[in-house]
């Protein structure tokens, strides 16, 4: 997709964007009324307006309900009149014929407030969306809504002949409601995403020489100071320049750990402050900053349209114009084989019962609904392809580090040689860690088994990169020495053999760390990556999702073989970041279908290759990811759950699209054949279109864990209702918080 | 005999729509000052809730007029209709006393889109938006309803259709008005003898409608007169 296609004109309501003219490529003019794709939208933006606190006008609501008040009347005596037909009153000629007169001047009566409520806004949209260049069928709607009214009022008069007034109100409700639906069903798919926007707020406190202005959060330029407030969600990326506090970056990293932060330390939009008030140097340009751009990236996903998209896009293009042709030539054939009225209400038949709703946003839909939810779940997908593709892979593949591992190491044991003890050894590595930020070294402080122990006083401690610490004891004066093999050997130390092979046994598979006095060997410690936690779990339900899994690592094949076994999964080691790509490659070939899963950095070539890739990470670096699916969460729990979801949309979308195809080809058939009444096929077109979004809708997945929050914000919508404005903060938050 | 079992089962039946549309008549009360402006507002809630059961009915009655107009040579559309609204009736009093599984789990999904729409008019403090606002209700899907349109289905008439429902809506008034006003006059105990009684008088109803439907079925075929139900044995005694 081009970018030119995200710089178009957006509905103001489902905020999707506005069709360009059929006949040229020029996006639709802008001007600073707002605008709508469909009648839908109009309606529905209306609605939501008149629903602001004020509450003031209530005309589009009112204007629906009595429309559909007087709609009922009309169709009660039609049927009246009907019945009459079928098997008459026994009330006498006159009396008969009086009746049947009076009913037809009512049903005129009603009809024509009908026609000025709904028509008006049909027609009007109908003729501004034509002159922006985007026909719909709306247009030939209204003509025949309207010839069908002028030919019914020209029957009462006249005192014979058949009246339609029945089909002008109800077609004119049911469009009205349909229309809206869709809006509606549009507007829902996308909501999550605006309440992540939401929660940013519009208006900033930027700091003037020591005032505090009220600012609008987009005139802000980077190097601008702004003052955030404890219970605020940071507006801007920036550097903190006064002021301590905790922020809560959940929304982007997906862990709710609070985060101190400190003056000279970067803070990132949409985090949560919560204690202190800060000031910060603005670092990034509004919509530039992290949460801008971790929406921007949804939002461009939304616009991006797969496979099924495409497909449906490509029919939906080819579909009005064949309507109209289908429609045109119903009117001709029984208008000249039969009568004009036929002709009239069968074409009219055929533009109502065609649902393009049901082919243009049968995949749409659905794949946005469940983009919406993984957003939810902290996971963001690309594009619309990532989630089809995401739905067809039979193999994983995994990287290790950082991915089935936390990527954090842990003192698995101490194996003193001999000579030594235990406690000698620990006491020397301990006292020469702490003089380092190696992650070994973190890790043999880090150790919990270990019990208290009194440090020695070094001298002279210097950090050798890539070999080790080295020390020398007070007391002693002898040197301390903590590194690997290769250093022992320099330095030289003796390991001796036998040492060796006890070191086999006892650290199969870990790094190894050797802790030395002057020349004299005290011992090695061993290290072993940590599982996740979830690690074992996420590959056992993956497993009974019928998926083959493997692991590809660059790690040494003694490790992966280790693992292998832990896991009960094929491990294949020592494979370099391209070598790791090639092999996604080669299981392309073997006609699989690959997921990789890795860190964005190391392994970028392979989650290139690879059909799908999905990484973890926060929302920093989301915008040079290469994947299609990033797990803002860094939780590899999810990831059964979206298989799940995945899966489930294209069921949705599958089936869909059939219904879609079969309704409009057998309906538009029948209708073309004169077997429809204008008011039937209306019915068929609503509930079609309801069919298809609460198809949509309705997709499980994440349910286990968004069951208990969906429910809350229903709720929470109801409670919205009464109460005029609810706390921002809090209620947002409950969507966003996982 | 007939329309009274209809008026009582609109009546008793209405229990069991307390408890699906009893928060609709609890939101149009929340909204008045005083129990005499929020009986008004019930009462033209209530208006707009037989209005929409009577065109149904109406509706309902032409469909199965024209039913018997065009299906009428192959079938038996009167004994078809009264046998089917007889059953779907004693299926719902099932029900509505539990006795049908997997009953509770209805209304969701679809009904939630016209929600927000819904809302509107139920907030408002204008009576003709409460009008509007029964005039919708009686749209939402409702299985006892729906057996009672079957009922005005098969009376094979748009004006006896109408006056089906009109009565079975007139029915559910008292109940909705009293919850609307927030009267807790009924203990749980005295709810539940409510169902059970609203339940037999569904029932009965249906059982009736059914037995109707057989002897309409008998008639076409013997082509006597059509015997009632009750005093079969007596009109069998009188032929004989």
């Amino acid at each position: 997709m081009s970018d030119s296609s995200i710089s178009r004109t957006l509905c103001d309501y489902c905020r999707l964007p506005i069709p360009r003219a059929w006949w040229s490529n020029s996006a639709p003019p802008s001007s600073r009324e707002p605008q709508y794709c469909c009648l839908g939208c109009r309606v529905a933006a209306q609605i939501t307006a008149e629903r602001s606190p004020d509450q003031q006008s209530r005309a589009l609501l009112t204007r629906l309900g009595i429309a559909i008040f007087l709609s009922m009347n009309v169709m009660v005596f039609t049927l009246a009149l009907w019945s009459q037909d079928v098997y008459g009153f026994d009330l006498g000629d006159q009396a008969t014929a009086t009746l049947t007169d009076l009913f037809r001047y009512i049903s005129l009566l009603f009809t024509i407030p009908v026609l000025f409520l709904l028509g008006q806004p049909l027609v009007v949209n109908a003729i501004q969306s034509t002159l922006q260049g985007r026909p719909s069928t709306d247009l030939l709607i209204s003509v025949g809504i309207l010839s069908a009214f002028g030919y019914s009022a020209v029957t009462v008069f006249r005192g014979e002949g058949h009246l339609y007034f029945e089909v002008v109100c109800m077609v004119l409700v049911l469009v009205t409601l349909g229309r809206w639906i869709e809006a509606v069903g549009r507007q829902k798919a996308n909501a999550s995403l605006d309440q992540l926007e939401e929660l940013i707020p519009p208006v900033v406190q930027k700091l003037n020489d020591d005032t505090l202005v009220e600012t609008a959060r987009d005139e802000i330029q980077p190097g601008d100071l702004i003052r955030v407030f404890p219970g605020e969600r940071i507006p801007l990326d920036g550097e903190v320049i006064s002021g301590q506090a905790h922020v809560d970056q959940q929304i982007l990293t997906g862990e709710s750990e609070l985060k101190g932060v400190d003056v000279g330390q970067a803070v990132y939009s949409g985090s949560l402050l919560l204690d202190h008030s800060l000031t910060l140097r603005v670092t990034a340009a509004p919509r530039e900053d992290t949460l801008a751009r971790m929406l921007e990236i949804v939002r461009q996903a939304r616009l991006q349209k797969g496979r099924y998209a495409r497909l449906a896009d490509r029919v939906a293009t080819l579909f009005f114009p064949l309507v109209v042709i289908i429609a045109v030539a119903a009117t001709i054939w029984h208008g000249t084989q039969t009568g004009w009225e036929l002709g009239l209400m069968s074409g009219l038949s055929v533009l109502l019962v065609s649902c393009p709703c049901a082919l243009g946003l049968a995949t749409p839909l659905a794949i946005w609904n469940a983009m919406s939810r993984a957003t939810r779940a902290q996971v963001l997908f690309r594009n619309g392809d990532a989630l089809e593709q995401l739905a067809r892979i039979d193999t994983i593949c995994f990287d290790k580090t950082g991915t089935l591992t936390t990527g954090e190491t842990q003192l698995t044991s101490l194996i003193p040689t001999d000579a030594t003890t235990t406690a000698e050894l620990r006491q020397a590595a301990i006292s020469l860690a702490e003089h380092s930020s190696h992650p070994l070294c973190r890790a043999i402080l880090a150790d919990e088994s270990a019990p208290s122990i009194s440090r020695l006083t070094l001298t002279d401690v210097a950090q050798i990169p890539g070999k080790g610490v080295s020390g020398r004891a007070e007391d002693s004066g002898e040197s301390l020495l903590l590194g690997n093999q290769r250093w022992m050997h320099e330095q030289g130390v003796m390991i001796p053999s036998a040492f060796e092979s006890q070191l086999q046994d006892n650290a199969d598979d870990g790094l190894l760390v050797y802790v030395a006095q002057g020349q004299r060997l005290l011992g090695a410690m061993s290290f072993a990556e940590e599982l996740r936690p979830e690690t074992e779990t996420v590959l056992s339900e993956l497993r009974s999702q019928s998926l083959s899994l493997e692991v590809l690592t660059g790690d040494r094949q003694q490790r992966a073989t280790s693992m292998a076994n832990t896991l009960q999964i094929p491990v294949q080691g020592e494979l370099l970041p391209d070598e790791k790509a090639k092999h996604v490659q080669q299981r392309q070939a073997q006609r699989h279908r690959v997921l990789m899963v890795g860190d964005g950095v190391n392994d970028a070539p392979a989650l290139t290759a690879a059909d799908v890739g999905l990484t973890f990470g926060g929302g920093t670096d989301l915008a040079r990811d290469s994947a299609g699916i990033c797990l803002l969460g860094n939780d590899l729990a999810v990831l059964p759950c979206l298989i799940d979801l995945s899966r489930q949309t294209m069921r949705t979308v599958r089936w869909n699209l059939f219904w879609a195809f079969g309704y409009n080809v057998g309906g538009i058939a029948l209708a073309a054949a004169g077997q429809l009444n204008p008011v039937i096929s209306a019915i068929l077109m609503f509930g079609s279109s309801l069919f298809v979004i609460t198809n949509s809708l309705r997709i499980p997945g994440f349910e286990d864990r968004s069951d208990a929050q969906e429910r809350e914000t229903s709720t929470r919508e109801t409670t919205e209702e009464r109460t005029a404005t609810p706390t921002e903060e809090s209620s947002s938050l409950e969507t966003v918080t996982f | 005999m007939e329309y009274v079992l209809i008026l009582i089962g609109g009546l008793l039946g209405s229990s069991h729509c307390v408890g699906m549309c009893g928060g609709f008549a609890l939101s149009i009360g929340s909204n008045s000052q005083s129990a005499m402006s929020n009986t008004g507002r019930q009462l033209v809630y209530s208006l707009g809730r037989i209005f929409t059961y009577a065109f149904l009915g109406a509706v309902a009655g032409f469909a199965g007029a024209s039913l018997k107009n065009y299906a009428g040579t192959l079938i038996n559309v009167s004994a078809f209709l009264s046998i089917a609204a007889g059953l779907l009736l004693v299926w719902q009093g099932l029900s509505i006393i539990g006795w049908v599984p997997g009953t509770e789990t209805s209304t969701s999904g679809a009904p939630c889109l016209m929600g927000s729409f819904f809302r509107n008019f139920l907030l408002s403090s204008r009576s003709s938006d409460m009008l509007i606002a029964g005039i919708l209700t009686g749209f939402l899907p409702c299985g006892l309803v729906y057996a009672f349109l079957a009922l005005a289905s098969a009376t094979g008439n748009f004006l006896s259709g109408a006056l089906v429902m009109t009565l079975f809506g007139l029915g559910t008034v008292p109940l909705m008005v009293l919850t609307g006003l927030s009267v807790s006059a009924l203990s749980i105990g005295k709810r539940q003898q409510l169902f059970r009684a609203a339940a037999v008088v569904v029932i009965l109803t249906g059982v009736l409608t059914v037995s109707r439907g057989v002897a309409f079925a008998a008639s076409r075929q013997s082509s006597s007169p059509v015997p009632c139900p009750f005093c079969h044995t007596d009109t069998a005694s009188e032929s004989s």
